[in-house]
């Protein structure tokens, strides 16, 4: 059981996520592939044995089938690490910056006094190394939440605190 | 510490303050776990329906298991109430924690169907600012916590409660009650000749057409005549194809022909714009926006009349259109997306605020409405000075997936298509590229963009929720990047600006929206 050192979220200054993070994004993805991987081999035997498809088509079908567990077992276990490489969060005085995506690299702004309200989520893996999801949920119409993956559950908690709504938030 | 009675029903309360839902949530949500088993249930139905017994004993499971999920759903959902935020704790294997500050709550309403009624309970939803949707569905508490509820939420922040209660008069849709108690000053009013132009404009002629195919498709004996008919067309032997087939017969591909099959094809376009004419006409008949203190009101239609009101304050950006058309006649179609508290989004099809207004009055009325959306006289910047070779790539990857989807029906004439489009980017993607500009203030974030079509969108800075910066992989490579300011309505975004004015842009959004003070 690791046990994170609880420091405080220094201000104005750039964080990484958690090494963690990288093992438990493949573990959850792992744990995914599993229980879907036998619904869709189930699923094609049964198109397979009810529908008459030639030789050919079969073959592809199950072709398909490997290629795309190949895929995703392999995008599973590496993908991450690229994500955790470019992945980062601030805290300063006006709100928290959150920096994400591989190919495409989003770095999203929320002002501390537009955040309506936070959740935490924890799934399996993440409680098993302690960390957690933080979801931030704003009045955007076009992109209403925000997720930050894999930070430490006390600073997921420390974040959620900081981002309270202030007594001189709102107008009347 | 606070003694919390126990709000759900008795003997539920759980760990001093957190409580559970009404125990009859367990039934009562069952048909919503149903719901989210439908595909497998259907799946093993289908499967099984050989033997009667087999069936039965199949319903009975996913009944079961419906029944099982409802419950743990049950047990695994705590609440509590905090001294600054309502908890809500859900999930067993995959946990999650919510927190809605009572600062946050902009609504708490309650709702009894006819079942609910009968066992005493009541549902719960929780609106906080921002999506329809709501943050919380309490599925059921008892009737005597709803009250309860309610005080404990707003009485924690009762200026919100009382923001809510202005808002909502407003909204009432008492014209009597609104007549006598504020003037009504006309901003806006639509002639039929102007009608006439907006719906030559917004050619939703073709919308017509299919939806009355649709309507006529109702009808079984008409569907049939025209499946037969088109069955017939393309098997080879309609009547349509034998007339075309023997025209052609006769005078080969002779430019009469020719004439008589492109004046045909202009007739019907002209016919489907003079569908989309008259559509509009008895659809924004007397169209009116008047102002009544904070709010707009617009009033149209000939045989459904829409009414409906928009609060200034909740305006979120103001958005301006002219394409060829508009630009002939010297007119804009002026549009403004508004947060929650405008009637008007309900009800699917919505109108924009001005369908068509000159451009001169554009300036005027933005400034009589909302004198801090100005953006006359402001410092428009560029893009990146190579953005134009970005739009160009685009253009052409796009040229280039249309050539190979309609490649079956053209054949060689593709390339034509092809080297057109190319060509037509070639020319004119400098212009598109300069025409495209973008300004910042204290009070607003504006684009604008277009050559031959021009738009513009204003978005208020105080209505900024969230600021995006983002880079494709194109964009890393080229040294751009590109900004979205997401208001509580719609989105102000501009994309292939050089990377430090972009970084800088969202550093500056953020402070600017950070120090104004949240008003919805």
């Amino acid at each position: 059981m690791l046990s994170l050192e609880v420091v405080g979220v220094a201000r104005g200054v750039e964080h990484q996520l958690e090494p963690a993070y990288v093992k438990v994004a493949y573990l959850s993805t792992a744990g995914r592939l599993l229980i879907s991987t036998p619904l869709l081999v189930g699923a094609l035997v049964v198109t397979q044995l009810f529908s008459s498809l030639t030789e050919m088509q079969k073959f592809a079908l199950w072709g398909l089938l490997v290629a795309k567990l190949l895929f995703n077992v392999i995008k599973g276990y590496y993908w991450p690490r690229l994500e955790y490489r470019h992945a980062r969060y601030m805290l300063d005085d006006d709100g928290v910056q959150i920096q994400r995506g591989v190919l495409r690299r989003i770095v999203t702004s929320i002002p501390r006094s537009r955040v309506q309200h936070v959740d935490l989520a924890q799934g399996v893996w993440e409680r098993r190394y302690g960390l957690a999801t933080l979801v931030i949920h704003t009045a955007a119409s076009g992109s209403p939440e925000t997720s930050l993956r894999g930070v430490s559950r006390a600073t997921a908690e420390e974040i959620r605190n900081y981002l309270k709504p202030q007594a001189f938030d709102d107008a009347v | 510490m606070t003694d919390v009675d126990p709000i759900a029903a008795p003997a539920d309360a759980v760990a001093g303050d957190e409580f559970r839902l009404h125990p009859w949530s367990i039934l009562l949500n069952l048909r919503s776990e149903l719901r989210a088993l439908i595909f497998p249930a259907i799946a093993v139905l289908l499967a099984g329906r050989k033997s009667e017994r087999g069936f039965f004993a199949q319903l009975v499971v996913i009944l079961i298991i419906g029944l099982v999920r409802a419950t743990w759903r049950y047990f695994s959902q705590r609440m509590r109430f905090d001294p600054t935020e309502f908890v809500i704790k859900s999930g067993i294997i995959r946990r999650n924690e919510r927190r809605i500050p009572y600062a946050r709550i902009q609504s708490v309403d309650s709702t009894r169907n006819a079942i609910q009624q009968m066992l005493g309970v009541a549902e719960i939803v929780i609106h906080t600012a921002g999506s329809a949707e709501p943050e919380a569905k309490l599925t059921v508490l008892s009737v005597n916590s709803v009250a309860d509820f309610r005080q404990r939420i707003f009485a924690s922040s009762p200026i919100r409660h009382a923001d809510t209660l202005v808002a909502t008069d407003a909204l009432l849709d008492q014209p009597g009650a609104v007549a006598t108690t504020a003037r009504r000053d006309q901003v806006l009013r639509l002639s039929t000749r102007d009608l006439l132009l907006y719906g030559f404009i917004e050619n939703r002629g073709m919308l017509l057409i299919l939806g009355a195919i649709g309507v006529l498709f109702q009808y079984g004996p008409l569907e049939k005549m025209f499946n037969d008919a088109l069955s017939a067309e393309f098997g080879g032997q309609g009547p349509l194809r034998g007339y075309v087939t023997g025209l052609l017969s006769q005078h080969g591909l002779a430019p009469e022909l020719v004439l008589y099959a492109v004046v045909a094809v202009v007739l019907m376009l002209l016919f489907v714009r003079l569908l989309s004419v008259i559509w509009a006409v008895v659809r924004l008949h007397n169209f009116t926006v008047m102002r009544t203190g904070d709010a707009l009101r617009v009033e149209y239609g000939l045989f459904t009349r829409v009414n409906g009101t928009i609060p200034l304050t909740r305006v979120q950006t103001v958005s301006t259109k002219a394409g060829v058309i508009h630009r002939m006649f010297d007119c804009v179609t002026l549009d403004v997306t508004v947060a929650q508290g405008s009637n008007l989004e309900k009800g699917g099809l919505r109108e924009p605020l001005a369908p068509i207004l000159p451009r001169t009055r554009v300036a005027p009325l933005v400034a009589e409405l909302w004198p801090d959306l100005g953006v006359e006289g402001a410092d428009w910047q560029p893009l990146h000075e190579r953005a134009h070779i970005r739009l160009l790539r685009s253009g052409v990857s796009g040229a280039l997936i249309l050539g190979v989807v309609l490649f079956p029906a053209l054949r060689v004439w593709t390339v034509l298509v092809f080297g057109a489009a190319v060509v037509w980017k070639l020319l004119t993607v400098k212009r598109v590229a300069d025409s495209i500009r973008w300004t910042v203030s204290d009070r607003v974030f504006a684009v604008r963009s277009g050559w031959i079509a021009k738009q513009e969108i204003v978005a208020r800075v105080q209505k900024m929720q969230v600021l995006a910066f983002s880079q494709t992989l194109f964009d890393r490579r080229n040294g751009m990047a590109g900004i979205a300011a997401h208001t509580a309505g719609g989105v102000a975004a501009v994309s292939y600006l050089p990377v430090d004015v972009a970084r800088g842009l969202l550093s500056d959004l953020s402070a600017k929206a950070a120090r104004t003070k949240f008003r919805l």
